[in-house]
């Protein structure tokens, strides 16, 4: 029943070798360090993670390059306050949420102060997908726009990106209370927008995927 | 699943797809290094006469504060901010300068592994893990520096000076350009004084010839003299590498010698939190339960928050003092300070035991179904389950 410490973290693995970046840790150290090759090292290991919880959350967003450029910024303006190296991936997935977050709330200020009917739809999909699978995953992230970032996001990171609800709540920062409180609203919220969407209604009641015959 | 969930996984998985033909990411790097570019370019441009009540405001402030004020420094080309007892690591290729703010530079070689251990307003201490680094001091009226190299302590006033380390071998080259150092340890017995042009290379290693000529005490200091002063003080100790070496070969008695010999207090007074942990599982291992906990208890104090050193202390306290209300509240504060930790199953665990032993069924109760809450296949979810039922 007793689990020696030794087996559990095997002593002297922390000393193997010279560092290279090669765990997130020695990365975290080398950022705060102000070294250029960790830098470059967490872009290159963590680009494409931030880019796909964002097309998860916003979809193929015309902003998408700027988007992530900026939780990388964000992440090395804020390395100090990273408390536990280990978990440098779920903290970038925070900083990615709040940075889409942002996005989703500026869009709504925009939206109400100046009248403009949504946001213009991403295009980005139809350039790397068959127009009728981009034309829902528009339909989709015009539905998850409309309604409250907050919910947006809870929504999406739950059953798009179908992480566990204490995933969601690590996430979004807060607990996992408000995560289910927010997901209820959200997804009474979404039946109620998406059936006004006749195309992506029918989609959903199919119940298989869209592009089949 | 609902056809709801069927659609947006199927939405998701259009997106991978999408990501595999069209990803943004190529450009991330460069733009990336060209903000924070512009940014280390950019300077306040403030009016003039801001810029001169400022410069007078801190003319002020020097002369009243400066005394005081500790030392900073800076790191590396982007000159990052320092911290206290944060690894500096010179990558293969390049040098990592520390720059402080009252103009000395310690410049650590490629492959190199340092760290500030403590800096206040007289100067900082500097451990030197591993590598070589070129040193400058600024000399200064109650100036204070030191750098520590192993089982070498350099006390410095205003000098420049080289040192290379190798912790394999735990040898110390030392090259002194200019100024007056004074190098103690534990095998150098009342330290060396070295002036300008003296070199030292030294070892507190046993020697593994069994006759070696001992160099004579109080003998003057000779150029690049291979000084090994250990071989006499320790000579019936067995040839053995460094503590952290004797540890990753899993002979914890022996890496727990070696650490005594190095000195056990040193390095808790210097050992960062990770060097600590290991310390205190070489300790514990070896069957001295106290010095883990004094290990254990150093890394906590140091970062009270991170790694497992409330676990491990619980550790101790369960297995080999059985002194279960101790160890229920070490895992307890395990959990309350990592509640995602990677070893949250097994404290918990290890807390419904420690509670159960201590005759708190009420407690041991409470604890077992949160246990089974979370791990219903756990380890411990037999005794989760008897104590529930």
């Amino acid at each position: 029943m007793k689990t020696g410490l030794a087996e559990v973290v095997p002593i002297g693995a922390r000393r193997a070798g010279p560092p290279r970046f090669t765990d997130d840790e020695s990365l975290v150290y080398g950022i705060r360090a102000g070294n250029q090759g960790a830098m470059d090292a967490l872009v290159d290991r963590y680009a494409s993670y931030v880019e796909r919880v964002l097309v998860r959350l916003l979809g193929f967003d015309s902003e998408l390059p700027d988007l992530v450029h900026d939780v990388f910024l964000t992440a090395l303006d804020s390395i100090k306050s990273l408390r536990q190296a280990a978990l440098l991936k779920e903290w970038l997935r925070s900083i990615t949420v709040f940075v889409a977050r942002g996005c989703l709330r500026r869009r709504r200020r925009r939206r109400w102060l100046i009248f403009r009917p949504e946001h213009e739809l991403p295009d980005l999909a139809s350039d790397v997908l068959p127009s009728d699978t981009a034309d829902a995953l528009g339909r989709l992230y015009k539905v998850l726009g409309r309604m409250p970032p907050d919910e947006c996001i809870v929504f999406a990171l739950r059953f798009v990106a179908e992480l566990e609800l204490a995933e969601v709540a690590v996430a979004c920062r807060v607990s996992r209370t408000t995560v289910k409180r927010r997901l209820k609203k959200a997804e009474a919220r979404f039946a109620a927008e998406a059936s006004k969407d006749p195309l992506l209604r029918e989609w959903m009641d199919r119940g298989t995927r869209w592009s089949e015959p | 699943m609902s056809r709801r969930d069927d659609f947006l996984r199927e939405m998701a998985l259009a997106e991978d797809e999408g990501l595999l033909r069209g990803s943004v990411v190529g450009t991330t790097k460069i733009r990336l290094q060209q903000t924070l570019a512009r940014r280390a370019r950019r300077r306040p441009t403030w009016p003039l006469v801001l810029s001169v009540a400022s410069a007078a405001a801190a003319v002020v402030v020097v002369v009243v504060v400066a005394r005081r004020a500790p030392l900073t420094f800076a790191v590396g080309d982007a000159h990052v901010r320092g911290e206290v007892d944060a690894p500096i690591v010179a990558t293969e290729e390049r040098p990592v300068d520390l720059a402080f703010s009252d103009g000395s530079l310690f410049a650590l070689a490629p492959r190199g592994r340092a760290r500030v251990t403590s800096i206040d307003s007289r100067g900082a201490a500097i451990l030197v893990e591993r590598g070589r680094a070129d040193v400058s001091v600024v000399p200064r009226k109650n100036g204070s520096w030191r750098v520590d190299v192993g089982p070498f302590e350099i006390h410095v006033k205003g000098t420049r000076f080289s040192i290379d380390w190798d912790p394999e071998a735990e040898r110390l080259d030392f090259h002194l350009h200019k100024g007056a150092v004074v190098i103690t340890a534990p095998c150098l017995e009342g330290g060396r004084s070295l002036v300008a042009g003296e070199s030292f290379e030294a070892s507190c290693r046993p020697l593994a010839l069994p006759s070696p000529p001992p160099a004579a005490p109080g003998a003057p200091f000779a150029a690049r003299a291979d000084v090994r002063p250990i071989a006499r003080a320790h000579a019936e100790a067995p040839l053995t590498s460094s503590w952290r070496q004797l540890a990753a070969d899993q002979d914890y008695a022996g890496a727990l010698e070696a650490a005594r010999r190095f000195g056990f207090e040193r390095e808790l007074r210097l050992g960062g939190p990770s060097d600590l942990l290991v310390l205190g599982d070489v300790a514990r291992l070896a069957g001295d339960p106290e010095r883990a906990v004094e290990a254990y208890e150093a890394a906590h104090r140091k970062h009270p928050a991170e790694d497992r050193s409330a676990f491990a202390i619980g550790l101790v306290e369960f297995d080999h003092w059985h002194r279960y209300r101790r160890a229920a509240d070490w895992f307890a504060a395990y959990l309350g300070e990592q509640p995602d930790g990677p070893l949250v199953d097994e404290a918990r665990g290890r807390l419904m035991e420690a509670w159960q032993r201590a005759g708190e069924q009420a407690k041991a109760r409470a604890v077992a179904e949160a246990y089974l809450t979370r791990s219903p296949n756990g380890q411990y979810a037999d005794l989760a389950r008897g104590l529930t039922q």
